[in-house]
């Protein structure tokens, strides 16, 4: 990155920063500390929800994930807007009326105080152990693409963030996305106009998207139904609807963003922001991924993107032949930027014939070029067994720094941090709420005063904040960590969301059938996790539907046995 | 029946008829998206 990079940057951060720190004031009692007081307006709350779920991942892997596996990616979120509007009805409503700090309290009020200590301890270790992963992964990308040291990029995040939401609270955390947010869409939308200026002379938009639809990109919706395919239209819309209204529902990093709102009219207006913007705004990121496959059909790309794996091989025994296939590649790659050629002229003249050919010579080609690559990671796992053969996350920042002009490049990186000091912040946020309203304040201390549990609740943060750097420094030495997290969210969200159903809609069922329905289900989704019986997408529709299941069971079981007790 | 709501947009009556165009919105896009994919394919 050049001078003016790094100023973008810096300046970029520092700004979100001072203006969060700045606007957040001084809290004196904790409903200001953790709910900002309950007065923020619905364009507020629904910029700070997108920017909670939307880590930096979101931004570096879907453009990436549009590259090598086309926009089918889209379906996933599907079943948001369903999941805003169940939320809406149900949800938002109960919680403002109970004046609740998180979710779990409304458990206590409904069944028991142990099944709000469980579901509250469920989210606790969940949580705790994402958010780790919220700073480290684009913490390894960053210092892979800027040659920093993985350590000083998650302690950076890491540091930023734990200071301005211990200093500010949820007010900072809220203001700060609310300019994140808004940096982050205009960046994207240059980068998006960007790509398409930098395709070479004679082909536009068009001709790039018709281009990627011919090499099966464009395969915005699957219709078959096959429950082992993590992307179609069904589980995007049923697995995704399940997915979403658990973690909106019952995650506290998000119902801590929409109680806020002023009203429960200004939370439900916040929510329905989101679900008529997600889709779109997934949509458009994919798109741009799809304009940077087509941008590499004319510029030679790396053969591989993740270039600490690349220079990992080439500085082992099996450097002769990765080089070897790095000038293949070049081979093949003129060959297929030619037929890339061919098929743009063929889109001009409209003659089906010729572009049916030229289809099939292009696929040849790209062939061809996986193949190579293919051979390429073979040699890379034969080097090092561990080595990381997914290069997702890799593509969009690589295109940024060797192709956008200076400036952008900053503003682009400075997207990646905020998106994940975003997420990051919310999610801190929600866990001392969690550790100070459900655990502090209910179990250890009930009779404290608001300046106590503004204090523990700061406390509460810094420990939090301090345990997620810890997780992010100490992923980089366990290799399947990242994985194990990635799936714990969906072995657990069902289970909470199962609870959360049957305490809206089952009103006869009490506290003892629900939490042994939890245990259990818990037991049974972990066993269907471990063993991959299903795509992980599905474990949450499944889970919330056993806890209903079990505890109406339950429910019944206990009532015959109460009525043959009293010998009615 | 759901009474008009002042912290609704101008346009939207009642809360059940915002989440109707939700709802429509997104049958809208999944109609656009099918059409992409076919356009394309």
């Amino acid at each position: 990155m050049s001078l003016t990079d790094w100023i973008v940057l810096c300046v970029t951060l520092l700004v979100i920063v001072i203006y969060g720190v700045w606007k957040s004031g001084s809290s004196k009692n904790i409903d200001h500390y953790l709910m900002g007081g309950r007065s923020l307006p619905w364009y507020h709350v629904g910029l700070s929800v997108m920017a909670t779920q939307a880590s930096a991942i979101t931004f570096l892997s879907a453009p990436g994930q549009a590259y090598s596996d086309g926009m089918r990616f889209v379906q996933f979120y599907l079943g948001l807007p369903l999941a805003m509007i169940v939320l809406c009805v149900t949800f938002v409503p109960i919680f403002h009326r109970l004046k609740v700090y998180t979710a779990y309290e409304f458990l206590e009020q409904r069944f028991d105080l142990k099944t709000r200590a469980l579901t509250a301890f469920l989210f606790l270790i969940q949580r705790g152990l994402s958010t780790g992963i919220t700073i480290y992964a684009p913490s390894i990308i960053l210092s892979t693409i800027l040659n920093i040291n993985t350590v000083y990029t998650t302690l950076f995040i890491g540091g930023l963030v734990i200071f301005y939401t211990v200093y500010g609270g949820t007010r900072a955390v809220s203001y700060t996305q609310l300019l994140q947010m808004s940096i982050i869409f205009s960046g994207m939308f240059f980068a998006g106009v960007l790509v398409v200026k930098l395709l070479p002379d004679g082909v536009g938009f068009g001709h790039a998207v018709k281009l990627a639809g011919k090499l099966g990109k464009m395969n915005v919706i699957d219709w078959k139904f096959d429950p082992s395919n993590r992307y179609n239209i069904w589980s995007g819309v049923i697995g995704g609807f399940f997915l979403q209204l658990s973690y909106f529902g019952t995650d506290q990093s998000q119902v801590g963003r929409y109680l806020t709102g002023s009203s429960v009219g200004q939370s439900r207006l916040g929510l329905i922001m989101n679900g008529l913007v997600k889709v779109p705004m997934q949509f458009l990121i994919l798109l741009i991924g799809i304009l940077v496959f087509a941008f590499y059909q004319f510029n030679r790309p790396p053969m591989f993107f993740n270039q600490y794996e690349v220079r990992q091989v080439k500085q082992s025994p099996y450097a002769g032949q990765y080089n070897k296939l790095e000038d293949q590649y070049t081979a093949v790659f003129e060959a297929r930027k030619n037929k890339a050629n061919d098929l743009v002229k063929a889109f001009d003249s409209k003659n089906t014939v010729q572009i049916n050919q030229a289809q099939t010579a292009l696929k040849l080609a790209d062939k061809q070029a996986t193949d190579i690559r293919k051979q390429a990671i073979g040699i890379m796992k034969k080097n090092n067994a561990k080595a990381n053969e997914d290069d997702t996350n890799y593509v969009f920042l690589t295109f940024v720094t060797q192709y956008l002009p200076r400036g952008l490049i900053g503003l682009l990186v400075a997207i990646i941090f905020l998106a994940s000091m975003g997420s990051t912040a919310s999610a801190l946020n929600s866990l001392a709420s969690t550790s100070v309203v459900d655990i502090y304040k209910r179990l250890i201390n009930r009779t404290a005063s608001d300046k106590n549990y503004v204090t523990a609740s700061r406390i509460a943060t810094i420990f939090w904040g301090l345990v997620c750097v810890l997780m992010a420094l100490y992923a980089s030495k366990v290799g399947n960590l990242l994985e194990f997290v990635n799936k714990l969210g969906s072995y657990i969200y069902g289970v909470i969301l199962g609870v959360f159903v049957v305490a809206f809609y089952l009103k006869n069922i009490r506290g003892n059938a629900v939490f042994i329905a939890a245990v259990i289900t818990e037991i049974v989704i972990c066993v269907l996790g471990y063993f991959e019986v299903v795509a992980y997408l599905w474990l949450n529709a499944i889970g919330c539907i056993l806890v209903i299941l079990i505890a109406v069971g339950v429910n019944m079981i206990a009532k015959k046995a109460f009525i043959l007790d009293n010998g009615e | 029946m759901e009474t008009s709501d002042p912290e609704l947009p101008s346009f939207i009556r009642t809360w059940n008829q915002f989440y109707g165009i939700v709802i429509a919105w997104l049958v809208f896009l999944i109609f656009i998206f099918w059409l992409i994919t076919l356009a394309f394919e």
